[in-house]
């Protein structure tokens, strides 16, 4: 099930050396609600990656407070952190799979340290399926493609059944076609498990398929764009092209 | 080209660092080292091959004991022990004790000759006829070398009267007037000759027979009160050496050589002793041997004098005219009498208390060895100067003592007195002590050995002189030449009182016992290092093999080494003979060419300065570890930089120019590194003042740069084979073969099998460094730190050094900042994936079981794997028993594994830089 992820002026500042700090977040604020699917928008340096590692609990914000569902993120501990982080997903865009490991392998890393309930290789298994990936459980990331890895990447977000999925341009790294198909699985994986999905993306296209594109710029939320309809699609279009190339 | 090198410097200085000091420490490491183990190394010329086992295997002297002809000719002079009076201290000796592979060391420290008086009773009885006034003179003559020398002696004489009876002292009675017929003589003796014999008057009545009691000899009760006889009295020479009863035993069965008496006890102590007056002294428990070496006879000649016949002879001898008088007169022989000293031996050691006595000997002397001069065909023994100024004491009556007559013959050796101050401390104790006889041995109930290869046994006889021409034969009647009570003889008497080391200590006293007369033996006085020599025998030596040898060497070598001590191989000696030219003495003896029994030795050992070459295999153990530590870290750096270095040959670089490029990295660091060596070198050497020219602390930078071009060739060529399509792969990608993961130690254990040749390297110090510790460990273990043993046939003895253990420790420590390195080098390289499992909820403690596993892995591989070489090579190679063996492979892997583990803290320590923020923005 879905969590609704509320962010109350959230701050961040960078020190980039020699006294001079970058504000990667300033004073940011937005709601989303459960089972949504919400675009971060924004050129490079907006602060959208800044954003989903405050809410995955991966950086800590300097002030302003993050809820997601009942936990108040920006309040855990550092001891508390792995566990809120393996109620939620998370998808970058370099993929950032294990070299190493077999895709199935890779799906089920999240689950190594810990004791489950169920059988893990199974649960990989069912993932890869899910993610179109049946048969391919034996391969290494090397001998997959961009697309195929992502898909490895999002399997494994998902092994822990997150109320929240985090994507970090998830498409990034792969050609338009494929990122219409990543894009398309991560709707169909919101239809089917009812996730909240956050998508960080500098691509217009992408975001124009979210429920909602919220856009940043220089630490702040310049824009807040509902898409409902083909022609809200059409301006968000316009708006992120416009303001990307601006 | 400079700057490729340079920007991984600045881009990671805390690895450059750590780079440099590695090359640093073992660069200085093991210049250092190499100073410390400089050590003496044996150089043995010559084998043995029969005759092997002696009474001992090495014989232990003070430093330049041996003389330039022992040296010159590999010998060793029979008489090795006479005129060394210390030069080995107690630290020294207890130092040689504990020497591994020493079965016994046996101690002798000389302490001199002492001089016990002997006298005896000589009746006259025989002699007297039915004259009224007789006058008989005993002529003492001592015969010694085959009668060739002939000492007289002071005569003695007695006066016996039928006219007159005597009072008290000998007054006789003339009417009312008494006259003391036997002042006279007395009163005009020469005391200050110590070689003028005065001798005694002993005078008797027939008509108060028993009045005689108050001459000396019926007065000490050596003839019975009413005998009429006189006193005949000697100082006998006999000389006193220390032992330790308990390696005397071992070396050669003393104690079972003991014919009366008991034998002496290990810690016997000194007893203080009280005289019937309440006088305290301090007696020493010694043993005597049954048989004096003393070579002489006392010939008595008993003469009846003619006494003129207007003599009045009772008024004379009251008279000051009593000496010449009586020296004067001629005699007729009544009778000879004979005594061998060995009978005068036997009477000394009946009264035992005079053995030293109940009384403290005043003093002893002490004598220096004899000079040589050299010839072609024979040794010419020198003439030492003893002026008869030496003879001076405080504590005789006329300042001079009386030594035996023999002693103003022709001298070979210096003589030193050392008097005592003769003085009573608070407890009312007089400082010189004595001797309490406690047992009797006999000097031929010890073992004999291999006649061939007899080594010098000193200890108890003297070295066989053998006349070697005709006119020598003649004058010795055909047998040897013995010790005469001649101290400064040529040929030394043997010890035959013999104390322990606790008992001759009251004697070496400064404060009580002075130094002087000649001026070498003065100085070849050593109180505060008394013991004169060791005699060693090896343990496991069974004959001239190899082995045997090989354990006699080490042996040899240790003592040399901790102690500074001559050392000679006796093992092995066999008699060489000498030619020895005594020049003609001052009595009689003519000159003699005599053969003495020096020993060649079989193998002669000469010391000089080296380093160990174990040790250096060992020092050079750190460098390879270094070298290897290195390695990985430039070739991590190349795999780093692989992208780079492809798009630096897309434009055009060559293979040659990315090989120099990748080297000069490594130098740069090496030039450093050994630059700041050298410096830390110099001060480590002037703070400690460690043995080492200050410029050795050079070599250092050299070290330093070749240690870092070497590791630097494999990683730079590898860079050079490079394409520049690397530039679009992956630096670490995954393996083909996928296996089946299980948990997070299975995801450590994969992290090292996907960079095999990173882990090998990274573990190979560890087994280096495990296996040389495993062996130094189990030999110190098991054979006390030296080990002698054949290997492929060849003796070989390893002796494990402190330095050499410190070289091992040093190996397993670099070994595990390589096994840091490693583990800092895949954290690095895999940056991306450890977040990656952070963010996938992963806590910190997770990751860190990966890292700490990854450790232990190495560790286990490198410790276990060093385990059992070090047991292989010990075991096969070696002869380290297992059970030893196992031990010190036990510590050492567990040694090399908590260093693995101590060391992946380090890289520990990263991780929590590892933020998504951090790594990712990396990317």
């Amino acid at each position: 099930m879905g969590v609704a992820v509320e962010v109350e002026s959230v701050s961040k500042r960078y020190e980039i050396g020699e006294g001079s700090t970058i504000v990667a977040l300033d004073s940011v604020s937005l709601t989303v609600p459960a089972a949504s699917i919400v675009a971060i928008s924004g050129p490079s340096g907006s602060g959208k990656s800044t954003l989903l590692h405050v809410v995955g609990a991966m950086d800590r914000a300097d002030s302003g407070r993050v809820v997601v569902g009942s936990t108040e993120v920006t309040a855990l501990s550092r001891r508390e952190q792995p566990a809120y982080r393996r109620t939620i997903g998370f998808v970058f865009q370099r993929f950032h799979l294990l070299a190493a490991l077999s895709a199935l392998d890779n799906v089920i890393t999240p689950l190594l340290p810990y004791r489950t309930d169920f059988d893990k290789p199974e649960r990989g298994k069912e993932l890869l399926a899910a993610v179109g990936l049946a048969g391919r459980e034996a391969s290494i990331p090397s001998r997959l493609s961009g697309g195929q890895q992502q898909r490895v990447a999002i399997a494994r977000a998902l092994v822990n059944q997150p109320g929240l999925l985090l994507a970090d341009e998830p498409t990034g790294n792969l050609d338009s076609i494929t990122s219409a198909e990543i894009m398309q699985l991560l709707l169909d994986l919101r239809g089917e498990r009812e996730m909240t999905i956050l998508v960080a993306t500098h691509d217009p296209l992408v975001a124009s398929r979210c429920d909602r594109v919220i856009r940043l710029g220089d630490g702040r939320v310049v824009d807040d764009v509902e898409v409902r309809r083909v022609e809200d699609q059409a301006e968000v279009l316009e708006r992120i092209g416009r303001l990307d190339v601006g | 080209m400079e700057r490729f090198a340079l920007a991984q410097f600045r881009s990671r200085p805390s690895r450059t660092a750590a780079l440099g000091l590695a090359i640093l420490v073992a660069a200085v490491a093991f210049v250092l080292l190499t100073a410390a183990a400089q050590t003496s190394r044996l150089d043995v010329q010559g084998t043995v091959k029969s005759n092997y086992r002696a009474a001992y295997d090495v014989l232990v002297r003070p430093r330049q004991s041996a003389n330039r002809l022992e040296i010159s000719r590999r010998l060793v002079r029979p008489n090795f022990l006479s005129g060394v009076f210390g030069g080995i201290s107690f630290p020294q000796y207890e130092a040689v004790k504990r020497i591994a592979g020493v079965e016994v060391a046996a101690p002798i420290a000389n302490l001199g000759f002492i001089f016990p008086v002997l006298n005896f009773g000589f009746s006259v009885e025989p002699y007297l006829t039915r004259e009224p006034v007789q006058l008989i003179r005993l002529r003492l003559t001592w015969l010694a070398n085959n009668d060739t020398s002939r000492y007289q002696d002071a005569s003695q004489y007695v006066y016996y009267t039928r006219r007159a009876p005597m009072l008290r002292y000998m007054r006789e009675v003339h009417g009312a007037d008494t006259l003391s017929v036997c002042t006279g003589f007395s009163a005009t003796a020469n005391l200050a000759d110590p070689f003028a014999r005065s001798g005694y008057l002993s005078c008797y009545s027939s008509l108060t027979p028993g009045v005689g009691h108050d001459n000396v000899a019926n007065f000490l009760g050596l003839l019975p009160p009413r005998a009429v006889g006189a006193e005949i009295g000697m100082q006998f020479p006999l000389f006193v050496s220390a032992i330790d009863p308990v390696q005397e035993a071992r070396l050669l069965g003393l104690d079972k050589a003991i014919v009366s008496g008991r034998y002496l006890r290990p810690t016997e102590p000194v007893r203080l002793l009280r005289t019937s007056a309440g006088a305290g002294y301090r007696a020493s428990p010694v043993i005597a041997s049954r048989k004096t070496f003393v070579d002489e006879r006392l010939r008595i000649t008993v003469e009846r004098l003619h006494i003129p016949p207007d003599a009045r002879v009772s008024q004379t001898l009251a008279s000051r005219r009593a000496r010449p008088f009586l020296t004067s007169l001629s005699g007729r022989v009544a009778d000879r009498a004979i005594i061998g000293t060995q009978e005068l031996y036997d009477r000394l050691l009946r009264k035992q208390d005079v053995v030293g006595g109940s009384l403290a000997s005043a003093f002893y002397w002490t004598t220096s060895d004899v000079r040589y001069r050299i010839r072609t065909k024979d040794l010419a023994p020198a003439p030492a100067d003893n002026p008869r100024s030496i003879w001076r004491t405080p504590v005789s009556q006329g300042g001079f003592w009386s030594p035996s007559i023999e002693n103003q013959d022709v001298q070979f050796r210096g003589l030193s007195p050392h008097i005592s101050s003769w003085s009573f401390d608070k407890h009312n104790t007089i400082n010189a002590p004595g001797f309490d006889l406690v047992g009797q041995y006999d000097p031929e109930r010890l073992p004999g050995f291999s006649p061939l290869s007899q080594v010098p046994l000193e200890t108890y006889y003297p070295p066989r002189l053998e006349p070697a021409d005709a006119a020598s034969k003649v004058a010795l009647g055909g047998k040897p030449l013995l010790p005469t009570q001649n101290l400064g003889d040529y040929i030394a008497q043997p010890p035959l009182v013999l104390t322990t080391l606790q008992g001759i200590r009251p004697w070496l006293n400064p404060k009580y016992f002075s130094a002087g007369g000649n001026r070498l033996a003065k100085a070849q006085w050593r109180p505060k290092a008394p013991i004169s020599a060791i005699r060693i025998r090896v343990r496991g030596v069974t004959g001239p093999d190899e082995l045997s040898q090989a354990r006699v060497r080490a042996v040899a070598q240790q003592i040399h080494e901790k102690t500074g001590l001559q050392v000679d191989i006796t093992a092995g000696s066999s008699p060489k003979p000498l030619l020895v030219d005594l020049p003609a003495g001052k009595f009689g003896r003519p000159e003699l060419l005599l053969r003495e029994g020096w020993s060649k030795k079989g193998a002669s050992i000469s010391f000089l300065r080296a380093v160990d070459r174990k040790s250096l295999a060992l020092f050079g153990l750190v460098l390879v570890v270094c070298a290897f530590f290195l390695g990985n870290g430039a070739l991590a750096s190349v795999r780093a930089r692989r992208s780079e270095i492809g798009t630096l040959m897309t434009l055009g670089w060559s293979r040659g120019r990315v090989f120099a490029a990748v080297l000069l990295e490594l130098l740069l660091v090496g030039v450093v590194a050994g630059a700041l060596g050298v410096a830390l070198a110099a001060l480590v050497v002037v703070l400690t003042s460690l043995d080492l020219p200050l410029w050795r602390t050079l070599l250092v930078l050299p070290l330093a740069v070749g240690l870092a071009l070497l590791a630097g060739l494999l990683p730079a060529w590898l860079a050079s084979r490079g394409s520049p399509l690397d530039a679009i792969r992956p630096a670490v990608s995954g393996r083909e073969r996928v296996r089946r993961l299980r948990g997070v130690v299975g995801l450590a254990l994969l992290g090292l099998r996907r960079l095999p040749v990173r882990t090998v390297i990274g573990s190979s110090g560890l087994v280096i460094g495990v296996a040389a510790l495993t062996i130094l460990l189990a030999i110190q273990r098991a054979f006390q730190g030296v080990l002698v043993d054949t290997l492929l046939g060849n003796a070989i003895s390893v002796q494990v050094r402190s330095s050499d253990l410190l070289a091992a420790a040093l190996t397993v420590t670099l070994a595990g900042l390589g096994v840091a390195d490693v583990l800092y080098l895949n954290l690095r390289e895999r940056a991306a994936e450890f977040v990656t499992l952070r963010t996938v909820g992963w806590s910190d403690r997770h990751l860190a079981v990966v890292v700490l596993v990854e450790g232990l892995a190495l560790g286990l591989l490198g410790g276990l794997t060093g385990a059992a070489l070090g047991i292989g090579i010990g075991a096969l190679m070696l002869g380290v028993p297992l059970g030893s063996l196992a031990l010190a492979a036990l510590v050492a892997a567990v040694g090399g594994v908590v260093v693995a583990l101590v060391a992946s803290l380090i890289p520990l320590s990263q991780l929590a830089r590892l933020t998504p923020p951090t790594v990712l923005a990396e990317e």
